[in-house]
């Protein structure tokens, strides 16, 4: 299921990866930024050719404005003189000397106005000569008449060096004038051009942007939709598999549940038949032993040896029959595990099979054991069993050699177990087994040798077996024959108590 | 005390015919001369106890001095009998040994509570069987004083 929802999301990463590639944006955005850097620098020098334009235009207006101020004044200062030498009269020299108080003004204006433009800086130079010129032959008759020599002043007019010098200057103003409005209807001309192109770039520009713009939101629009598409599907994906996983987990609780119920039923089973099952062998033993007592004379040797051997079935059939209520008690009749001292367990354990072990000659050597959370009735079995078995298994005409060793705070061999767990390794120097047999004998019932060579129902390390995982720990064994077992136990050192497993899920069913 | 040689009346309550025959013949083997009757569930039991019906005739019948109480009976099972006997104010003074297969803790502990004097698991021999009369026997003869 998780396999699937990563597939899921990768399928859908290259979905979209498929429909833009990432250089597609890349040379988009290049493009953009390409066409608005050109359209600035267009539009800026647009701007600066009709800024300069503007500064031309407003240069000739000035120059024309100047050119007909001065030839205004001039004509002024002409009629003003000529009226003073009429009338003799200084009121008329007003003008006069108005235009002489601004001609140098007015030139130096025009000199500033001009002087960028070659012609016109010719034209000017004539111009500065013959007004000069005219001035000081104004001034030269202004002086005449009044020192009263009007004669000599109408003859300095007589020589109509004064009205060439007027119609000199009219014709320089006026060919300025031309030069300064041709000048002007360029600039005019340029300006228009200028305008034509600022406005096919500005409508270019704001076509290009508009498209752009429609491109950009037409492309985030279309993946905005496919992202809500996907998206959509990712969460109707996800709540199919959340719906799968509550399915499956609902499927399991059950399972679970059934299993704990066939489980239990089992154990109860086991518990009450075994237990129902030593009633009519009770009988059976009795009656037997009723035949032996009274009946011997009647049965004969081979009579008796027969109810011997039904007595001995018997016998062992309540054995069997004991073993299995013991095993059911594993998980019936449990207890809950407390801290528990493995050194007072093993001690108990060797005080009971003492007798055992000075009757065999055993050598016995036990490590210090850990304290561990643990049922210590079970633990008691578990040890029993395990030297017992290495008591019985003795090499023939050799003392048992037992030896205990133990590691504590070993890491634990489950994922996600942060507690500390400890390894009980039991080992001996008795007869072995074959290493394919090392899973078989923790089954129930399973016998390596004949009830003649060694005595035994098989139960013993089915039982170690099954305390060791009740406690969640884990035993194994490893041997060869001849060479001794090594009989290893794993158990957490700590229990936590069993988690319901509708908490473990996380889930309210 | 009882003089030595005065015979005890048994009253055994068991729906196990195997076990009746079995305890009649450990009686006999264990030659202590005491009498053996017989009820089969709880309510001949209390039957036997209250003189009623048939059980009316003491000289067939007599009162018990000691009860052998099997716990699983049908009818009424030996923990309801036992109850009945000891809220009986004419018979709660009569002592009952629980003899039964159950060994489960429960059925012990509920057994004393309700009164029993003893608890006993069934032998599993026969041999056993007859050493366990032959003390009954002797125990609630010889060394019990009964009012």
């Amino acid at each position: 299921m998780n396999n699937g929802l990563l597939d899921g999301g990768v399928l859908f990463n290259q979905k979209i990866t498929n429909r833009l590639p990432n250089s597609v944006w890349i040379m988009a955005l290049a493009a953009a930024i390409t066409f608005f850097a050109v359209s600035a620098v267009l539009a800026y020098r647009s701007i600066d050719v009709i800024t300069q334009n503007n500064i031309a235009i407003n240069n000739t207006l000035q120059t024309i404005n100047l050119i007909k101020d001065l030839n205004r004044e001039l004509l002024a200062a002409e009629s003003s003189q000529r009226g003073y030498l009429l009338t003799k009269d200084p009121e008329y020299l007003e003008p006069y000397r108005q235009t002489l108080s601004v001609v140098n003004k007015l030139l130096m204006q025009l000199a500033e106005s001009t002087a960028a433009f070659s012609e016109q800086k010719a034209y000017f130079a004539s111009l500065r000569g013959y007004v000069t010129d005219k001035v000081g032959e104004m001034q030269r008759i202004v002086a005449l008449t009044d020192r009263e020599e009007i004669r000599a002043a109408i003859k300095q007019v007589k020589t109509d060096k004064g009205i060439e010098l007027m119609r000199a200057i009219s014709q320089l103003l006026v060919e300025m004038e031309q030069q300064e409005l041709q000048r002007f209807y360029k600039s005019k001309a340029i300006a228009a051009e200028n305008r034509e192109f600022i406005l096919m770039a500005l409508l270019l520009a704001n076509g290009i942007g508009l498209a752009l713009s429609l491109g950009v939101f037409y492309t985030w629009y279309r993946n905005s939709t496919k992202v809500a598409e996907l998206n959509s599907a990712l969460a109707s994906a996800n709540a199919e598999l959340e719906e799968k996983v509550g399915v499956r987990t609902q499927a399991l609780l059950q399972y679970s549940e059934e299993l704990q119920r066939s489980n239990r039923e089992l154990e109860e089973f086991a518990f009450v038949a075994s237990h129902d099952l030593q009633e009519p062998l009770r009988k059976i033993r009795a009656f037997g032993d009723r035949l032996q007592q009274k009946f011997s004379a009647e049965l004969g040797e081979v009579g008796a040896d027969y109810v011997a051997r039904m007595q001995a079935a018997s016998e062992r059939m309540s054995a069997l029959i004991d073993d299995l209520l013991s095993f059911s008690r594993v998980t019936t009749k449990q207890r809950p595990f407390i801290a528990v001292d493995l050194n007072e367990i093993m001690h108990s354990v060797l005080d009971d099979l003492d007798f055992a072990i000075d009757d065999s000659g055993a050598q016995i050597h036990i490590d210090p054991l850990p304290v561990i959370d643990a049922d210590g009735l079970q633990m008691t079995q578990v040890f029993m069993n395990l030297i017992t078995n290495s008591l019985k298994f003795h090499l023939p005409d050799h003392r048992p050699v037992v030896t205990v060793t133990s590691e504590s705070n070993v890491v634990s061999p489950l994922a996600d177990d942060n507690r500390h767990w400890c390894r009980l390794q039991f080992a001996d120097q008795g007869i072995g087994f074959e290493a394919q047999y090392a899973e078989r004998i923790f089954s129930l019932f399973q016998r390596l040798h004949g009830r003649g060579e060694y005595s035994g129902t098989g139960i013993g390390l089915a039982l170690c077996r099954k305390i060791i995982e009740r406690h969640g720990g884990s035993i194994s064994a490893q041997s060869e024959p001849g060479e001794g077992a090594v009989f290893t136990i794993l158990l957490p050192m700590t229990q936590t108590p069993m988690e319901p497993l509708k908490d473990l899920f996380g889930y309210v069913t | 005390m009882n003089s030595p040689g005065k015979i005890l009346t048994i009253l055994m309550a068991d729906d196990d015919a195997d076990d009746r025959l079995l305890a009649r013949e450990a009686m006999h083997e264990s030659r202590v001369l005491n009498e053996l009757y017989f009820v089969e569930d709880g309510v001949q039991l209390l039957r036997y106890l209250r003189g009623e019906d048939e059980y009316a005739d003491r000289t067939l019948y007599p009162m018990p001095g000691l009860i052998l109480l099997d716990l699983n009976m049908p009818k009424m099972d030996g923990r309801e009998a036992l109850a009945q006997i000891k809220s009986a104010p004419d018979l709660r003074r009569i002592p009952v040994v629980i003899l039964t297969t159950s060994t489960a803790e429960e059925d012990m502990t509920k057994g004393y509570e309700l009164g029993a004097a003893s608890y006993i698991a069934k032998p599993v021999t026969f041999d056993a069987l007859v050493e366990l009369m032959r003390t009954l026997g002797k125990y609630w003869v010889e060394f019990v004083e009964l009012p």
